[in-house]
C-alpha cells in the first residue's frame, strides 16, 4: 500500500489522502458501500464502478459459506469471481459469527460458533480468517478481534480487547507468513468498548505493531450507544494514531456521522445503511432523506435531486415514478440504491474538495443548514465539531439543537 | 400521411410487408415486414418484423435499472398494461407535464422505444370478476376496478402511446370452458367497445393506431365469425356514429391474438411436449381478415410455438413475458436459430440452464454457450464506461488504471450467477432478464433471415431446430428452476424486507 496524505484542514484533523492498493487508487476519505454477497445490492460490477466507487466491502463471513474458498480459489479470487477490478476490503468474520449465529463462545483459540448448515460447532480462529480472507484476495484484510456489544460493560470489554492485541499477533504472522503482505493489507481493530482507559491500553499496543501494520480501523462503535460517547471515543482513537496510515471507522453511513467523523481525522467508513434503506424506499438528499412511499411523493415529477448525477436522476426518474414502483419492483431498489451510493459518494467527494481547498468548516456549516436547518441540530454534531474548532451556530440564527441520536427520518404515514 | 392537425396520434406508422411478394398470398404465410413509425420531431423507428415486444410490470421491464434497458439493444417496442396506474384517480401518467405522457412518465425516449398500451396485462392468468356490458374489471395495486370505454379512451388518449390495443371482453374462468352464449356476448361487447374507441366525440378525437383483440376463445367458429363480424358494413345507430368508418375493421390498424385464454380453456389435444397447439385457432381469427395489417400474439410460451406461429400463423410480432418469466426462475436461455451445425450430440439440448442447479456452482462459462455466437447482452458482453462518476477535484487520479486493471471484462460466469441466485440477490435476475431479452432478439434475427430465404427454408430449419431442442423437456426445466426458485424465496426472500426493518438495528454490518 501507498499512503499519501495529499492536504490537511487548517481548522479540524480531516485530511485528504491518496491511498494506492493493488487495485487502483482510493481517494480518501471515502464511504464504502457493503457489497455482503459479492454483489452491491442489484447492481452489476459495471454499474457499481460508473457511480465512481474504487473501493467496497465484501463480508467474509457470507462469502465463506456461499460460495465458499473452493469456488473463490478456482475462480481466481474474489475480484474475478464478481467481475470487479477496482479495490475490495473484507472483515474477518467475527462480527457476523456473533450477530448471526444462533450460539458463540469465544475462547483463546477463537471463535466457537454453530455451523448454519450443519449445526456442528465450527471454530474460527484469526489464522483461519485470515487464510479465508487470503482466499477471498481482497486489498484490505481485517483482523479478527473479539467483538463485544457496545453496550457491554465490565471485565468482558477488558478481556476482549487484550485478546483483540493476541489476535492481532496471531493475524499478522499468519499474514506475514503467506508472503501476501504485498497485495493484501492487515489492518488492525483498535477495542476497548466506551472506555477511554481501556481504548488508550489497546492503542497503545496496537501502535507499538505500527511497522507491520497498513492502517487501522476503530471497531466496538455504532451499536446502540450514545452518540455523546460514541464521538469522543471516535475522538480519542483518531487523536494518538498514527498520522501516516489510513484510519476506518467501522459500522458507520449516517451523513451527520461521517463528516464528524471525517472532521475528527478518519478516512474510511462503511455501512450498509444507505443500500438498505433504498430498498425501502427512502432516497438520501443534502436536504435529508425523503421516503418515497409517502404519497405526497405520487404526483412530484421532479427527480430526487436534479443536481445529482446519478444514473437515476441524470435520466430523469420521477418521484412520482418511483413512488408508483418502490418495495414492488425491483428496478426501483436498483433506482434508489444507485442514487444513495452516489449521494455518500458525493457527500465525501466534497468533503475532499473542500479540504483540499481548506474551506472544509464552511462545508460542514453549510450541509447542517442545508440538511438540519428545518429539524434542528443534533446537539451531539455541535459538540462534536467544537472540540476541533468549528462551531456550527456560529453565523447561524435561530437554530435548533436537538437531543439524542438527531437522526433525521422522513417517517412512513403507515 | 394525413395528419388530423386537432390531436394526431403519438405517431403515425406504415406496416409493409417485404415478403414474400405474391399476392395474393396465402393468409397464413410466413412473412418479413416492416413497421416503421413516423416521428414528427423525433427520429424514425423502424421495427423488422417477424420480432418482439418487450413485456413490463408497473411500467418497468423487470429487474432492468434504467441504464440497463438502455444497454440492452435487444429492448426496441415495450408494452403497458394500463391497470397497475389506476390505483389513483386520476392515474399518475396522465398527470406527467407535457406531450406523450406515457414516454416521459416511464422514461422511455421517444427516439427509442416503441410504447404499446392494453389496460390489462395480456399475460395475466388470474381469475377476476366477470366484465359487464359497460365496462371492463382491471387489476390495480388497490384490487379489482372497473374501467369503462369511455375511461379507457380518455386515459390512452392522455398518455399517447404509439399503439392501443382495444379492450377484450375476455372470460377469466379458468376451470371451465364458457358456454356459447358467452362466447356470443364477449364478441359482441368487445366489437361495440372498439366502436365506441372508434367514434368521433365532440371532447376528443377518435383514437388511432388501434389494435384489436381477435375473440372467440378456443371455438372455432365463433373466431371466424368475430372477424366476419369485423369486417360488416355498419348499420343503424353505429353507422350514424362513425360516419367516417364502413366497418369497424376499416378503424384498426393490426391485430391481437392473446394465447392465454386459449391455453386456459384449451379442448385442442396436447401435443407430445404438453403443450397444445394453438394453430388453427389462429388461422382461424385470420382467414378472412386483410392481410397487411400487423399481428401480435400474447403470451407465448416457447421458442418452439413462436416458430410454428410464424410458419404456419404468419404472425409478426410476440411479447417476451416467458423469457423474463425464465430469468425470474433462474434460467439462462440458451437457443439459437437457425441452428448452427456442431457435431451431433446423442441427446437433444434444453433451450437453456437452470442456473439453480448445483452443476453451475463451479462452472465458469459464460451464460450463452460457448457454441453460441457471442450475446450481446450486459452479462455476457459487460464493458465499463470510460467515464465513471468523478466526485471531487482529486478523483481524476482514481481512474489511471494500469495495465491489469484496463484489460476488457470477462463475461460473467454461470458460478457467479448461481451464487447470486442462492443468495437471493437482486442482480441475478437483472442479468439472467438482459441475457435472456438478447438470446430472443438474436433468435428473432435468425427467423427473419431463414423467411428471407423463401420457399421451403423455414419448414426445414423449423425440423431442425426441433431436432436439436426438445420441446418437452425444456418446459420440464423450466418448471424444475421455478420449484428451485420457490425454495430459496421461502428461505431467503419472502418476508425478508420484514425481517431486515426487525434486525435493523441488531445487525449492523452485513446486508
Ligand atoms: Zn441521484
Ligand atoms: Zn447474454
Amino acid at each position: 500500500m501507498q499512503f499519501e496524505i495529499i492536504a490537511k484542514c487548517s481548522t479540524t484533523r480531516a485530511r485528504v489522502s491518496r491511498m494506492k492498493l493493488a487495485h487502483g487508487i482510493t481517494m480518501l476519505p471515502t464511504f464504502m458501500p457493503v457489497a455482503t454477497q459479492a454483489a452491491l445490492k442489484g447492481l452489476t460490477p459495471q454499474q457499481t464502478e460508473e457511480l465512481g466507487l474504487t473501493l467496497i466491502l465484501n463480508n467474509t463471513y457470507h462469502l465463506n459459506l456461499r460460495p465458499g474458498t473452493k469456488v473463490l480459489e478456482a475462480a481466481g479470487g474474489a475480484h474475478r469471481f464478481q467481475g470487479w477490478r477496482r479495490n475490495l476490503l473484507t472483515d474477518s468474520g467475527g462480527f457476523q459469527m456473533v450477530s448471526l449465529s444462533s450460539f458463540t463462545k469465544v475462547t483463546e483459540e477463537g471463535v466457537l460458533f454453530a455451523s448454519p448448515f450443519t449445526g456442528e460447532p465450527t471454530m474460527l480462529t484469526p489464522e483461519e480468517s485470515i487464510s479465508i480472507q487470503h482466499s477471498i484476495g481482497a486489498d484490505i484484510v481485517m483482523q479478527l478481534d473479539d467483538v463485544v456489544s457496545s453496550l457491554t460493560t465490565g471485565p468482558r470489554v477488558e478481556e476482549a480487547m487484550w485478546r483483540s492485541v493476541r489476535w492481532l499477533d496471531r493475524c499478522i504472522a499468519a499474514h506475514e507468513a503467506s508472503g501476501r503482505t504485498d497485495k493484501q493489507n492487515l489492518f488492525a481493530i483498535v477495542q476497548g468498548g466506551l472506555n477511554h482507559e481501556l481504548r488508550d491500553k489497546c492503542l497503545e499496543e496496537m501502535i507499538k505493531r505500527k511497522d507491520r501494520i497498513p492502517g487501522y480501523a476503530i471497531g466496538g462503535l455504532s451499536g446502540g450507544e450514545e452518540k455523546d460517547i460514541f464521538w469522543r471515543i471516535i475522538a480519542q482513537c483518531t487523536e494518538k494514531l498514527p498520522v501516516d496510515r489510513p484510519r476506518y471507522s467501522m459500522g458507520i453511513g449516517f451523513a451527520e456521522d461521517l463528516l464528524v467523523c471525517v472532521a475528527l481525522g478518519v478516512d474510511m467508513a462503511d455501512c450498509v445503511f444507505p443500500t438498505r434503506t433504498a430498498r425501502f424506499g427512502v432516497a438520501l438528499t443534502f436536504n435529508g432523506p425523503l421516503n418515497l412511499k409517502l404519497s405526497r411523493h405520487a404526483k412530484n415529477f421532479d427527480p430526487i435531486d436534479p443536481t445529482c448525477p446519478c444514473p437515476t436522476c441524470s435520466s430523469g426518474v420521477s418521484r412520482a415514478f418511483l413512488h408508483h414502483i418502490v418495495t414492488h419492483e425491483t428496478a426501483a431498489a436498483h433506482a434508489v440504491t444507485q442514487h444513495n451510493v452516489v449521494f455518500q459518494a458525493r457527500l465525501m467527494g466534497r468533503a475532499r474538495d473542500a479540504i483540499l481547498k481548506d474551506s472544509f468548516p464552511q462545508y460542514l456549516r453549510t450541509f447542517f443548514q442545508d440538511y438540519f436547518g428545518d429539524v434542528g441540530y443534533p446537539r451531539w454534531c455541535v459538540d462534536a465539531l467544537r472540540s476541533v474548532g468549528v462551531d456550527l451556530l456560529s453565523g447561524t440564527e435561530d437554530v435548533q439543537m436537538v437531543e439524542g441520536d438527531g437522526a433525521k427520518w422522513e417517517y412512513s404515514e403507515a | 400521411m394525413v395528419k388530423m392537425t386537432n390531436s394526431p396520434p403519438s405517431s403515425a406508422f406504415v406496416f409493409r410487408i417485404l415478403s414474400p411478394s405474391i399476392t395474393p398470398p396465402n393468409f397464413c404465410a410466413p412473412r418479413l415486414g416492416r413497421l416503421s413509425f413516423v416521428r414528427a420531431a423525433d427520429k424514425d423507428i423502424d421495427i423488422a418484423t417477424p420480432n418482439f415486444i418487450t413485456s413490463t410490470s408497473r411500467g418497468v421491464v423487470p429487474h432492468l435499472s434504467r441504464d440497463h434497458v438502455q444497454k440492452t439493444s435487444a429492448i426496441g417496442w415495450v408494452h403497458i398494461p394500463f391497470e397497475s396506474f389506476l390505483a389513483s384517480s386520476p392515474p399518475v401518467p396522465t398527470l406527467q407535464p407535457g406531450a406523450h405522457k406515457l414516454h416521459s412518465f416511464l422514461g422511455f425516449s421517444r427516439d427509442r422505444y416503441i410504447l404499446s398500451l392494453s389496460l390489462r396485462d395480456p399475460c395475466d392468468d388470474n381469475p377476476m370478476p366477470p366484465n359487464a356490458n359497460t365496462h371492463v374489471v382491471a387489476q390495480s395495486l388497490r384490487g379489482a376496478c372497473k374501467v369503462t370505454p369511455a375511461l379507457y379512451r380518455s386515459h390512452a388518449s392522455s398518455v399517447q402511446p404509439d399503439i392501443i390495443f382495444a379492450l377484450a371482453d375476455i372470460p377469466h374462468t379458468p376451470s371451465q370452458l364458457p358456454s356459447q352464449k358467452r362466447t356470443t356476448k364477449s364478441i359482441e361487447r368487445t366489437l361495440r367497445w372498439l366502436a365506441e374507441l372508434l367514434m368521433p366525440k365532440a371532447s376528443s378525437p377518435p383514437l388511432s393506431n388501434i389494435f384489436v383483440p381477435l375473440l372467440g376463445g378456443n371455438v372455432i367458429a365463433a373466431r371466424e365469425a368475430f372477424s366476419t363480424q369485423l369486417q360488416e358494413p355498419l348499420e343503424g345507430l353505429e353507422a350514424a356514429a362513425l360516419p367516417q368508418l364502413r366497418t369497424l375493421d376499416d378503424g384498426v390498424s393490426g391485430y391481437v391474438l392473446d394465447l392465454l385464454p386459449l391455453r386456459l380453456t384449451s379442448t385442442t389435444a396436447p401435443s407430445a411436449s404438453g403443450i397444445g397447439d394453438v394453430v388453427p385457432h389462429v388461422q382461424a381469427s385470420l382467414r378472412s381478415l386483410p392481410f397487411t395489417r400487423p399481428r401480435i400474439a400474447t403470451a407465448p410460451i416457447s421458442p418452439h410455438e413462436i416458430l410454428r406461429l410464424v410458419s404456419r400463423g404468419g404472425i409478426d410480432l410476440f411479447d417476451s413475458n416467458w423469457v423474463q418469466q425464465a430469468a425470474d426462475w433462474g434460467v439462462a436461455l440458451d437457443f439459437q436459430f437457425p441452428v448452427v451445425d456442431i457435431p451431433r450430440r446423442p441427446v437433444k439440448l434444453h433451450m437453456g440452464r437452470n442456473i439453480y442447479d448445483d452443476q453451475y456452482a463451479m462452472d465458469f462459462e459464460s451464460l450463452s454457450g460457448a457454441s453460441g455466437a457471442r450475446c450481446p447482452c450486459i452479462a455476457c458482453s459487460p464493458s465499463f464506461s470510460p467515464e465513471p462518476i468523478v466526485h471531487s477535484d482529486l478523483d481524476a487520479s482514481s481512474y489511471v488504471l494500469d495495465a491489469e486493471l484496463s484489460t476488457s471484462p470477462l463475461p460473467v460466469t454461470r458460478a457467479y450467477v448461481h451464487h447470486l441466485l442462492h443468495t437471493h440477490e437482486m442482480s441475478s435476475h437483472a442479468l439472467l432478464a438482459a441475457h435472456n431479452l438478447s438470446i430472443l432478439s438474436g433468435f428473432f434475427a435468425g427467423i427473419r433471415e431463414v423467411v428471407g430465404r423463401g420457399g421451403e427454408a423455414l419448414e426445414a430449419e423449423i425440423a431442425k431446430f426441433e431436432e436439436r431442442y426438445d420441446e418437452g423437456t425444456s418446459k420440464l426445466m423450466m418448471e424444475e428452476a421455478k420449484r428451485d426458485w420457490e425454495a430459496v424465496d421461502r428461505a431467503r426472500g419472502k418476508g425478508r424486507l420484514k425481517r431486515e426493518k426487525e434486525d435493523k438495528d441488531k445487525l449492523g454490518e452485513s446486508e
